[in-house]
């Protein structure tokens, strides 16, 4: 219900009319009784009708144009001619990076984002975004730098040079510049397609796949499925990679606990009356002190700040 | 749509939209004297008071709009110190109430959710130049009206003439005068609601949707 076209909301118009109908002369019963009806039914008509009589007001503003051509008296005839974010958010995750090296003859590493989220600039692949509790691991192949997604999810960007992505399931090979989103959770594993043309092996398929933006291929139980996503549903399961969190009909006790995944400073729902309630939205992850005064706005609760804990009362 | 006025019927008793209120004579004076004060110091801001709301998700900025209009009409203005604080924290206490109700909560951006973000009534030299350039956008936006839609406003509100006699002037029946008079009202309405082409600084510090919730940091 977004529409601001003044033109066309039916409550102004009408409101419109009746402003105009009382500046040309005095109601007759029955009118008035119409009005009064009408102005009781909601409090917007009410809103309206009061607003469009401010504006009739102010329209003595033109009094201003001294010396505008005004019609003539008496008239000559009858008829007259007549609606990107510049940077990440992602300090608090950088801070708490871990670089777990692997054994030496393997020219492995692993990194593994302990607290919020890990950005890394890999020279062997590109740039990678690892989400809180995600476990990743490099490779030096062949040809071509292996990375093998142990957990979590991670926001991968090839650069310079072809990358191979291994999930539980699913094989993806990255050409030079192409960009994903890998998610590994046990025997599940997806990719969501960000940018240029990728190609993927899955498991119990002789024939590899070409995918493309906005493709959305998941491995499930040896189960295949496709989906191509809108622009909408892209920019909300990307935003975490952002440094945003979005919630679409999330419970808030979810909520605090996907806010809290990503933040020592716990938010602690202490107040059991909104625990229940849905919220949509979109958030900073690092930043739990806001959304915990959006939540008390909202419903009320009193906030109690301390050092590791916002606790909502 | 119901509700919308009738035309003029020939009925013995026709009174007066103020007449109405003689039993409550306190009510009448007060109404009107509320419009004049309306006039005077919310509708300049309604422009930025819209712009403000058009961050919010599931807010319908019209409702809005109408609800403060409204509430203003309830409130002792007279005692109103800073209007336009008063009237972006009225719209605010909306909002919040339109989500306490609503059975999902979109919250985005309600990080900018704060009274300090609503600056002080006290206008800078760019807003003394935005209201020289206001009139002047009103005059392009008078003639720009339809010929007959302008000399209709013109003609009652320049030359304060009224509807029958605007009728006479311009040889017209008076049917057609008024719905050029609504339709004036309407032009007026987007006048005082739309964004324009000058520098505006007439609201609460603006921030992107979702980029504020990161910048703030």
């Amino acid at each position: 219900m977004k529409s601001d076209d003044l033109s066309e909301n039916p409550i102004d118009t009408i409101a419109f009319e009746w402003v105009a109908r009382l500046d040309r002369a005095p109601l007759s019963s029955r009118e008035d009784a119409t009005l009064k009806a009408w102005l009781a039914q909601d409090i917007r008509h009410r809103g309206a009708f009061t607003r469009a009589r401010t504006i009739w007001l102010s329209a003595g503003r033109v009094a201003a144009f001294q010396g505008t051509a005004l019609p003539a008296e008496p008239p000559a005839s009858a008829f007259l001619s007549r609606r990107a974010f510049g940077r990440f958010a992602l300090a608090a995750g950088l801070a708490a990076a871990a670089v777990i090296p692997g054994k030496p003859a393997e020219a492995s590493r692993i990194y593994q984002a302990r607290s919020g989220l890990l950005h890394v600039q890999e020279p062997l692949c590109g740039d990678l975004i690892l989400d809180q509790g995600t476990v990743l691991r490099i490779r030096r192949g062949p040809r071509a730098p292996y990375l093998d997604l142990l957990r979590g999810q991670a926001h991968l960007t090839a650069r310079k040079a072809p990358v191979r992505l291994n999930m539980d399931g699913l094989s993806i090979d990255l050409p030079d510049g192409a960009s994903l989103i890998a998610h590994a959770c046990g025997a599940e594993s997806d990719a969501l397609v960000l940018a240029g043309h990728i190609l993927t092996s899955c498991t119990g398929e002789k024939e590899q796949r070409v995918l493309h933006r906005h493709d959305w291929i998941r491995y499930e139980h040896n189960r295949i499925s496709l989906t191509v996503l809108s622009d909408d549903d892209l920019e909300r399961v990307t935003a975490w990679s952002r440094g945003l969190l979005e919630f679409q009909s999330v419970n808030v006790t979810d909520a605090i606990r996907q806010i809290n995944r990503y933040n020592a400073q716990k938010i602690v729902l202490k107040n059991p009356a909104c625990a229940n309630r849905r919220i949509s939205g979109i958030f900073s992850l690092s930043d739990p002190l806001i959304f915990a005064r959006i939540l008390s706005e909202i419903f009320g609760t009193r906030t109690l700040i301390a050092p590791t804990e916002i606790s909502l009362l | 749509m119901t509700g919308r006025p009738q035309s003029l019927q020939a009925d013995a008793f026709t009174v007066t939209w103020n007449a109405q209120l003689e039993d409550e004579p306190d009510n009448v004076l007060s109404q009107n004297e509320k419009i004049i004060w309306l006039s005077r110091h919310i509708i300049p801001h309604e422009r930025a008071l819209r712009g403000w709301l058009r961050q919010f998700r599931d807010i319908e900025v019209d409702d809005v709009v109408q609800e403060c209009y409204a509430t203003f009409l309830d409130v002792h203005v007279e005692l109103i110190k800073a209007p336009q604080a008063y009237l972006f924290r009225m719209a605010r206490n909306i909002v919040l109430q339109h989500y306490r109700r609503a059975r999902i909560i979109s919250i985005t951006a309600l990080a900018d959710f704060d009274a300090r973000n609503i600056m002080d009534e006290s206008p800078s030299p760019q807003q003394v130049l935005e209201v020289r350039q206001e009139l002047e956008c009103l005059h392009q936006m008078v003639e720009q009206l339809p010929e007959r839609c302008r000399q209709v406003l013109l003609l009652r509100r320049l030359e304060g003439l009224s509807q029958r006699q605007v009728s006479e002037r311009l040889g017209i029946s008076e049917n057609i005068v008024e719905k050029q008079v609504a339709r004036g009202l309407r032009a007026l309405s987007r006048f005082f609601s739309e964004k324009r082409h000058i520098p505006a600084k007439a609201g609460p510090k603006r921030h992107g949707e979702v980029k504020s919730v990161v910048e703030k940091r």
